[in-house]
């Protein structure tokens, strides 16, 4: 206790306000997490994944005998950093298949935190690195997707970081030292060790590595051949080094090492693998048919409205900090934020990539989005209360206010926080009908430990009989054993929002429903009874 | 020639304060000439090279009253026309930022992630010893003993391993030494009580099992696949032998035994309750 006491002020002291209410925020997260990693369900993804990963394993541990990781469904042209730890950590740890992916995703997205944080303030100061984890903290398709989402999460993690590697060495221009190469190098590799598109971050590389020539010559670091040698030595090394990380995971890449990301990445951007159709702003349609400005759409619909505010400000006061500031290199990390926030968005718009399941193939774009956010919310809070200390507080106030509710959203949420609208579309409730809510299935867990906890409650007979049959779209691997699946005489059906399934035999009664902000996202029918206006069999 | 601050390494903020300290030592060196590092040394230890007399006012790792002071003097020393910053001064600040970065920081830091990461791992293991998190599958530490024999007489040569919970299903070889088909599989463990408890034993099986509590038969499900069975009993605290025999003809095998305790809602077995035993006759 003592020890505790005498360390903590130290910590403060050490490390200044902003970093240390980081910290106990990041302590405080990771602490949450634990508790609440196993609340979280089983995906649509995640199965495919687990497999996956478990043939990447197998693929090493033969020496390359186990080849099926090289053609197993379409997961082969993914990198499998991401899967190959699972199977590792399930190995590791005697926990259950999910609660084991589930922990990994909960550390991943506790990393994703601790790289907001770490992005934040490399380019606006310890300020903007707190409010920028505060707000990543509170977006709930964030938060949501970081538990159980096998690809879109991490990939967003590991793009956080490969920012923070490569601002990195624009911050340390021109004296850039070899662990800022190493760093740059590991963490571009492996945001593109989980999902291809992260190539796009060896772009990124690149623009820092000329930054670092021009500013270096600039202030004539570079006058001779030597430095520039050197200079050409390590770039050439990290991007080495990337391209190692990258494929390191990656069996089917590692047998045309060159060859194949890049043939994988033009594959991927013709991918259209969707042939459901879902509801966009009312209309239901595919996932080609999408409008073109889907992505900017999503991204103002779901994202707090904390962000939005703190983006607007960004964006009305960034030309006046821009013209203030007199280092470049803090205006060039800036600059590669924007163009790593711009680019994969208007990629995808001039492709005309096929989108669904909300704006989970753009999560990686919300770290960077809650840094500028942050930026935003920072630098005007700070010019008013150089003009008037009661307007800043005012606002400081309200900052706080939004951010407590979008915290108390996340834990109203929860476990399945990707359900998330804001306000623009009327919350949840609003979004209902018109947008896609329960996309990846990780309702099922909680509607399923409530069902169970209801029927055992309400009728411990029909729990305990010799077999219960239920039919539906998902929820199946939550359920006891001796819960069977028969689509011809079920006692349950069991529906999500996804694909309307929630609404399939709506006439019959509803034995418990899963609810957020008053919408129904899981509905258990009992099929046991017959509906009030049934017509009677036909007498023979 | 003088250094340029951008050409000083991040890495050696150690060199650039001792350089600092050298020049201001030095008693014919001008002090302007540490100026660079000093300032050097704050652009690393703020991240803000750019603007230090505004970056300065805003770090609260000091007093107030210091940090203006320092803020001060650097705006003081940024002006065209303005005093030069002190010796003094610059020898007050080389000694706040030695006492502020580098080594004991990132040693506190560092030893704080660790201590969170044990703490955590501590927090996840107390989790799955009281079952609020399930543990599962085979586990070097699990409290089920499990022995799976190549024929179902429960004869000849068998693998065993330890599981964290009675709860399997297997679409191939049971384990690397077994056949996919017509294997028999025997599970124990011991369940400890502390006082008198009502159990709702509920066991699946896949193709076929019994189950054994304190080496009386109180589940015989051996020709029924895929019912639940279930049985209830008022077990006297102490130690009971949980057995389960299993068996499989072909395709997918399973076998899952969930309880009832004192009527709340059937689960796995809480490992706290449960204790290995290496004899699976008794406890």
């Amino acid at each position: 206790m003592n020890w505790t006491l005498r360390w903590l002020p130290r910590l403060r002291w050490k490390l200044g306000r902003w970093d240390s209410f980081a910290v106990l925020w990041l302590l405080f997260a990771a602490v949450v997490a634990v508790f609440v990693f196993d609340d979280f369900g089983e995906t649509f993804d995640e199965d495919k994944h687990v497999t996956y990963g478990d043939m990447i394993l197998a693929w090493f541990m033969t020496f390359f005998e186990d080849d099926r990781a090289l053609s197993y469904s379409r997961d082969y042209l993914y990198g499998g950093a991401f899967d190959l730890a699972g199977a590792i950590i399930r190995k590791l740890l005697p926990l259950g298949t999910n609660d084991a992916q589930h922990l990994l995703g909960a550390i991943v997205g506790w990393l994703g935190l601790l790289g907001t944080w770490r992005l934040g303030r490399r380019i606006g100061g310890p300020a903007v690195g707190c409010v920028a984890l505060l707000l990543i903290s509170v977006t709930p398709a964030f938060v949501g997707h970081a538990f159980n989402n096998p690809k879109d999460a991490p990939f967003a993690v590991g793009y956080v970081w490969a920012l923070y590697g490569i601002v990195g060495l624009i911050r340390a221009a021109p004296n850039v030292t070899r662990r800022h190469w190493i760093a740059a190098g590991l963490f571009v590799g492996l945001s593109a060790s989980v999902r291809v598109a992260g190539l796009l971050s060896f772009c990124y590389l690149g623009l820092a590595v000329a930054f670092v020539f021009h500013y270096g010559h600039r202030v004539r670091r570079f006058g001779d051949p030597r430095s520039l040698l050197q200079l050409a030595g390590r770039a050439t090394g990290a991007f080495g080094l990337a391209w190692i990380a990258m494929i390191a995971a990656w069996p089917w890449a590692q047998l045309a090492p060159l060859r194949r990301p890049v043939f994988a990445l033009s594959y991927m951007s013709k991918f259209a693998l969707a042939p459901r159709k879902f509801p966009f702003e009312g209309v239901e349609m595919y996932g080609f048919e999408i409008p073109w400005d889907y992505i900017p759409r999503m991204l103002a619909f779901k994202l707090p409205e904390l962000v939005l505010v703190g983006l607007g400000l960004s964006l009305l006061v960034a030309p006046l900090l821009l013209l203030r500031e007199r280092d470049v290199r803090r205006t060039a990390s800036w600059a590669l934020l924007v163009l790593a926030v711009l680019i994969p968005p208007a990629y995808a718009i001039l492709k005309g990539s096929t989108l669904y399941g909300g704006i989970r193939h753009f999560l990686f774009l919300m770290p960077p989005l809650a840094v500028f956010a942050a930026g935003g919310l920072v630098a005007v809070t700070r010019l008013l209360l150089a003009r008037s200390r009661v307007a800043g507080l005012v606002v400081c106030a309200a900052i706080g206010l939004a951010w407590s509710f979008g915290l108390a959203t996340i834990v109203r949420l929860h476990p399945i926080q990707y359900i998330y609208y804001n306000q623009l579309t009327g919350g949840i409730a609003g979004a209902e009908d018109n947008f896609e809510l329960d996309y990846y299935g990780g309702g099922y867990r909680p509607a399923m430990r409530q069902f169970l906890a209801e029927l055992w409650e309400r009728e411990p007979e029909t729990y305990l009989s010799k077999k219960v049959r239920y039919a539906g779209c998902g929820g199946g691997g939550e359920l006891p054993a001796h819960f069977v699946k028969d689509d011809k005489k079920p006692d349950f059906h069991i529906g999500s929002t996804r694909g309307g399934c929630r609404d399939k035999y709506s006439t019959r009664p509803i034995f418990t429903e899963l609810v957020r902000d008053g919408v129904s996202i899981v509905i258990v029918r009992d099929l046991r009874k017959k509906p009030k206006n049934a017509k009677p069999k036909k007498a023979k | 020639m003088m250094t340029s601050p951008d050409e000083l390494s991040k890495d050696s903020v150690e060199d650039v304060l001792a350089a600092a300290e050298a020049i201001l030592h030095d008693p014919v060196a001008a002090p302007r000439f540490a100026v660079p590092c000093v300032r050097q040394a704050w652009a690393i230890k703020l991240e803000d090279a750019a603007d230090l007399p505004e970056a300065l006012r805003e770090y609260d790792g000091l007093p107030k009253a210091q940090r203006v002071r320092f803020a001060d003097s650097w705006q003081r020393d940024e002006q065209e026309d303005g005093e030069a910053i002190t010796r003094g001064e610059l020898l007050e600040q080389v000694r706040v930022l030695r006492r502020t970065t580098a080594p004991p920081n990132r040693r506190m830091l560092y030893g704080a992630w660790a201590l969170m990461a044990v703490a955590l791992l501590g927090i996840l293991m107390l989790r799955m010893y009281s079952g609020s998190v399930g543990i599962t599958q085979e586990s070097s530490v699990g409290p089920w003993r499990v022995e799976i024999f190549a024929i179902k007489e429960f004869r000849g040569p068998s693998a065993v391993f330890r599981a964290g919970d009675a709860d399997f299903k297997w679409k191939g070889p049971p384990h690397e030494t077994m056949p996919k088909d017509k294997f028999a599989t025997r599970l124990s463990t011991c369940l400890e009580l502390d006082a008198p408890t009502r159990i709702d034993f509920v066991m699946v099986a896949n193709d076929g099992a019994r189950l054994f509590i304190d080496g009386e038969k109180a589940i015989n499900a051996w020709s029924v696949s895929g019912k639940s069975r279930t049985v209830t009993r008022e077990l006297a605290a102490g130690t009971h032998l949980i057995m389960i025999e299993h068996h499989d003809k072909r395709g997918t095998a399973s076998i899952n035994l969930t309880a009832s305790i004192d009527k709340g809602l059937p689960g796995p077995i809480p490992p706290a309750l449960l204790r290995y035993s290496d004899d699976p006759e008794k406890c």
